[in-house]
């Protein structure tokens, strides 16, 4: 079912992506009419898992956040999220990122994080991940975060894959135990 | 206590999800024998569409979710305990990733005028 707001149609699983506050923030008025169908929705998708390949190793993703820092991931069919910065990113996570998988639900990938906030980096990192974690719920696939320490930080991911270098050998960890080197 | 940890853990694994009775479990007479479990405990709604089953956190299963989840963040942090806020959040007060976010009114002026509203 589609929902046309204004100059924009959504589906309700998008709008599902949307928190309250922004429900009102956006859609003013309109929001509780918005709140009610969701409400009212049955939205059913069964769960996206992927298989990547970390240091030649398999590693399961499952819908949700996975952070990635100083890994070389790939993961076959995934889509990469477009190099925009500040306003422009989060735009696109809110508002873009949902119906390019509603045309077809896949593993996401976001590319240097860290680095995608020009001012308030702090805020920015949360307010994307907050976004990234309600879209990897809604449509129920894994979304994969390549970032630095800033991002690290946040609590909300499903796994961890970390790999750094120690005299010349690269170790990768998954959620803290030994996946190679 | 057995009983306790596994409702404690099937509140983890549904989540803020809805999911199907067969998600639960893919053997038809445990996934029943969770949903009572749950029930009993009143922390799921459950619906039917038509031959399917669907569960979901009710209000105490969300309230448990969100204490099992503060538990997690405290298990994780190292070094002194971050506090809890000193202060209940008053009611109409904006959410944590609202307050203070500059990115919210941004971003909520750019969907404004995305939507022409």
């Amino acid at each position: 079912m589609v929902v046309v707001v204004g100059k924009e149609a959504f589906t309700l699983r998008h709008l599902k992506v949307f928190r309250r506050e922004e429900l009102e923030a956006i859609f003013g008025e309109l929001a509780p009419s918005i709140e009610r169908e969701l409400s009212r929705a049955l939205l059913l998708l069964a769960p996206l898992a992927v298989r990547a390949q970390v240091c030649g190793r398999e590693v399961l993703l499952t819908p949700g956040l996975t952070y990635v820092r100083g890994a070389a991931l790939a993961v076959p069919g995934a889509l990469t999220v477009p190099g925009l910065l500040d306003a422009d990113f989060l735009e696109y996570l809110l508002f873009d990122l949902p119906r390019v998988l509603e045309e077809g639900r896949r593993a996401v990938l976001v590319e240097d994080l860290d680095d995608r906030f020009t001012q308030h980096e702090e805020q920015g990192i949360r307010y994307a991940l907050d976004i990234l974690s309600r879209v990897a719920s809604a449509y129920r696939v894994p979304v994969v975060v390549f970032g630095g320490r800033a991002s690290e930080e946040w609590r909300g991911y499903v796994k961890r894959i970390i790999c750094t270098k120690e005299e010349g050998r690269v170790l990768c960890f998954v959620d803290g135990e030994k996946l190679c080197g | 206590m057995n009983e306790l940890l596994r409702i404690l853990g099937w509140v983890m694994k549904i989540g803020e999800e809805e999911v199907l009775l067969s998600e639960i479990s893919r053997n038809s007479r445990k996934a029943h024998e969770v949903l009572e479990l749950l029930r009993a405990r009143g922390v799921v709604n459950v619906r039917k569409k038509g031959r399917l089953t669907i569960v979901s956190l009710n209000e105490k299963g969300l309230e448990i979710l969100s204490l099992l989840k503060r538990a997690r963040e405290l298990l994780e942090t190292q070094g002194p305990l971050p506090a809890v806020a000193a202060e209940p959040e008053a009611a109409g007060e904006l959410p944590s990733f609202v307050a203070g976010n500059p990115w919210f009114s941004i971003l909520a002026q750019r969907g404004r005028s995305r939507v022409g509203l």
